[in-house]
């Protein structure tokens, strides 16, 4: 159907689009986690785990169909990212069902201490996870010490480099934002009064970092820079970025909850299109040497392989848009209360 | 110990503690559907207290699937990449398909089934109920055509790729539906597929056992009782059949896995162990009973025709035969139990008889567990029998082509002790989710159906037994 440069491009697309959709879904739930010592009482913190409740089991299934995908179409780049940073994806793996199990925990128990307990890993296992997806993005950026067996040896220490927790940092102002503009969406009352301030904080906050790394970015990696000059899109993505922000200010100003939840989508869509294009072509960057680059043309599966898969997604994803629309639109509508499920 | 024992381990652990939950949605799965329909056809709420209560114990069970299958899939990189390089075109696209057509439409659904009994109609919750169904199945379908890509390779050929100046090796697709339909695995799908829907319908007949012991729920649990038994009942026998042909397929295509399933150390016409102890030291299976000829019977049809045994192959390339030998006649001897069960079970049936047989219904209230046993068993046996391969070698017209050896499919770059920290932490937060998994399954049992009049007033994937009887004192 296609040649193999032509399907790998397609492939990258497709790639980043789930990962896109990984990070808009599954950032507003995460995000929720990470705010949640913000909630006063009780009644709140039930409050804000019913609203995320009959979503992030859904939304985990991106990242699923993300691997998955990453490891289909680029598994000379799957091999080398998840063993390179076994321990941080591994972190990954642990956090997400740490999650899980205290989300469940904490309703079955009645004891304020344990309640407390597990709060707390709640939170922790939320914002842990969101520091190590960014400290894996923030890696990349830099480049790792990729060798010429397509793999890379790097000691956890020099993996947590002071830019890659400044991305981690940022994504996690990100989430909290795009999860405070969910609750926002979702409660009502005094509680949403108070989650209006908090959001204006995690507003704040992201912004400083995110500007911090824009301009750190260009700096660090000499490799990125290069593409500024010659890449408009990137000027151009980044100028998408600062619209999507303004226009969550106004509807923040405004009162307009859903308009500030769909800006917020747009600007972590935004920002995850942004890392995709500074990545393009390469999938890892190699430190040691920049003709070792993994790139989605050399890290990609054969033309054959390439070409059923794509022949499998013209199939599945209209499928999977037409009946996930279909299944939002019947819950999207309503409010979560204290006592619903958690 | 070294990383690829380890690596073995953890993925032996993971996947094992993985496959409680796949099987029992699929199993479940048929379950639910058959109840929807007869709620659709009939109207009788009974039916639909039924699904619901059996919705809350397959919600706990995806939510708990998609969890622990997130690590599968991610171990693939972390711990094995060079099989993943290796693989990537042929294993990385099913998993991708899988990915595609099988985890929306499951995870999609599921929404409605747990949360939309007010908000749809039961034409709208049935189909949502049959694509959940379908969904778990889609996936299953996909995953056992991968392993069995891996069993008995086709469709493809090992090319010497450049990438940035290094040869690499790696398998990639010739052919596409060669590669699904291998030789392996339409035979071992069913049989997996039927082993789930025995679990399915043994867990059905557990609860509904459980219930009847205590003399409550009773409606519900004569009913759960039959549709749960008649799929095991089909199915139980179903499983006989399709064991056998497997059998004689992994006979011709992997003779060393056959040969350390009955421990045929010597090429010769092979009995049938109806249990023992092998040991590869003498290569005597000891303090075995066994049917001489029954083997080589099974597989030949002739009692004298010689089976391959393992001094067929050098010392390399030979499994280890505890294990699989154990893992096998557990399996076999399971299956056998379930079959004589279910069809003894047929002379209770007249006259319900069989609601008022205690220890019959005692046998039932364990055989879920049964079930458990039998469907591990047999994957133990399947992928133990499969090393020192994790891609077995094969001729492709003509062509042999290189398998892949475990020890080679390893990640270069990760060390022992990463390895074995991390499965210090699997088995903590492992433990810690098998924990609420029991607590959660028993406390559902405990709540039971809803009897009418008493609605729920919280349902959610973790907590779906909610706060029963407050809408009585409103």
């Amino acid at each position: 159907m296609f040649d193999h440069t032509t399907l790998s491009m397609i492939w990258f697309v497709i790639t980043g689009l789930l990962l896109l959709a990984y990070l808009v879904l599954d950032g507003f739930d995460l995000g929720v986690g990470i705010l949640h010592p913000v909630a006063r009482t009780e009644e709140d913190r039930q409050i804000m785990m019913n609203a995320i409740g009959p979503f992030w089991n859904g939304n985990e299934v991106w990242l699923v169909t993300f691997a998955g995908v990453l490891f289909g179409a680029f598994p000379v780049a799957y091999a080398a990212l998840l063993s390179g940073f076994y321990i941080l994806f591994m972190l990954i793996l642990f956090c997400l069902i740490f999650r899980a199990v205290s989300l469940e925990f904490r309703s079955q128990v009645s004891n304020k201490l344990c309640r407390f307990f597990w709060d707390g890993c709640f939170w922790f296992s939320s914002v842990l996870v969101t520091m190590v997806f960014g400290i894996i993005i923030g890696n990349s950026i830099l480049g790792v010490p990729l060798s010429e067996n397509q793999t890379f040896m790097q000691s956890i220490g020099d993996q947590l480099n002071l830019y890659s927790i400044l991305i981690g940092a940022c994504l996690t102002s990100l989430f909290a934002l795009h999860g405070s503009m969910f609750l926002f969406l979702k409660t009502e009352g005094e509680l949403k009064k108070h989650i209006h301030t908090w959001t204006k904080r995690a507003f704040a906050i992201f912004l400083v970092l995110f500007l911090t790394t824009l301009f750190v970015t260009s700096d660090i990696a000499p490799r990125i820079s290069e593409q500024v000059s010659t890449r408009p899109l990137l000027w151009f993505l980044v100028s998408l970025c600062g619209v999507a922000i303004a226009s969550m200010f106004v509807s923040l100003l405004r009162d307009h909850p859903t308009c500030a939840f769909l800006s917020s989508s747009c600007t972590v869509g935004v920002i995850s299109l942004l890392f995709c294009a500074v990545m393009y072509p390469t999938l890892i960057y190699s430190r040691i040497d920049p003709s070792l680059d993994l790139t989605i043309y050399n890290a990609s599966s054969g033309e054959k392989s390439l070409n059923i898969m794509f022949i499998f997604a013209l199939i599945g994803f209209p499928l999977i848009m037409t009946y996930t629309f279909v299944i939002y639109r019947v819950f999207w509508k309503s409010k979560p209360n204290s006592n619903g499920e958690y | 110990m070294d990383v690829e024992i380890l690596s073995r381990l953890q993925f032996a652990l993971t996947i094992m503690f993985h496959y409680l939950f796949p099987p029992l949605t699929i199993g479940l799965g048929m379950v639910m559907v058959i109840i929807e329909m007869m709620w659709l056809k009939s109207g009788d709420i009974t039916w639909k207290h039924a699904a619901r209560f059996w919705t809350r114990i397959f919600a706990i069970n995806f939510a708990l699937g998609v969890a622990t299958g997130i690590v599968m899939e991610f171990e693939f990189g972390t711990n094995w990449a060079a099989y993943s390089t290796f693989v990537g075109d042929v294993f990385g696209s099913a998993l991708a398909a899988e990915g595609i057509f099988a985890f929306f439409l499951e995870s999609g659904f599921l929404a409605v089934l747990v949360f939309g009994w007010d908000r749809v109609g039961p034409k709208f919750h049935c189909f949502s109920t049959i694509m959940v169904f379908l969904g778990s199945c889609f996936s299953a379908v996909w995953i056992v055509v991968a392993n069995s890509w891996q069993q008995t390779p086709a469709g493809y050929h090992i090319v010497e790729t450049m990438v940035n100046g290094v040869p690499m090796l790696r398998a990639e697709i010739t052919d596409f539906w060669d590669m699904v339909f291998n030789p392996s695995s339409t035979i071992r799908l069913t049989h997996t597929l039927i082993g789930c829907f025995i679990m399915g319908g043994f867990a059905s007949c557990s609860v509904s056992a459980f219930y009847l012991l205590k003399g409550i729920h009773e409606k519900f649990a004569k009913r759960s009782f039959l549709i749960g038994f008649t799929i095991a009942t089909v199915f139980s026998l179903a499983a006989l059949g399709t064991g056998h042909f497997q059998a004689v397929k992994v006979a011709t295509t992997q003779p060393a896995k056959l040969a350390a399933f009955e421990a045929v150390y010597e090429t010769k016409a092979a009995g049938i162990h109806l249990w023992g102890w092998p040991n590869s030291e003498t290569k005597t299976v000891e303090g075995g009973v066994e049917i001489p000829g029954l083997l080589s019977f099974l597989v030949h049809g002739n009692t004298t025709t010689p089976v391959t045994g393992l001094d067929a192959f050098p010392e390399e390339d030979r499994p280890n035969v505890w294990i699989p030998f154990q893992a096998f006649h557990i399996m076999v001897g399971f299956g056998t139990l379930f079959v004589m069960l279910t069809l003894g079970t047929l002379f209770y049936l007249k006259g319900s008889k069989i609601f008022r047989t205690r220890w019959l219904l005692r046998i039932y209230m364990f055989m879920f567990l049964g079930a458990i046993i039998t469907n591990q068993a047999g994957w133990i046996a399947a992928e133990t029998g499969r090393q020192p391969w994790v891609v077995y070698p094969s001729v492709q017209n003509g062509v042999e082509m290189a398998g892949l050896r475990t020890s080679d499919g390893l990640s270069d770059v990760v060390v022992a002790s990463q390895v074995a920290w991390s499965i210090a932490l699997f088995a903590l937060i492992y433990g810690l989710l098998f924990c609420i998994w029991v607590y959660v399954i028993k406390r559902i049992i405990q709540d039971g159906p809803i009897d009418d009049g008493v609605a729920i007033s919280r349902e959610s994937f973790f907590n779906p037994s909610g706060q029963r009887g407050a809408s009585k004192d409103v």
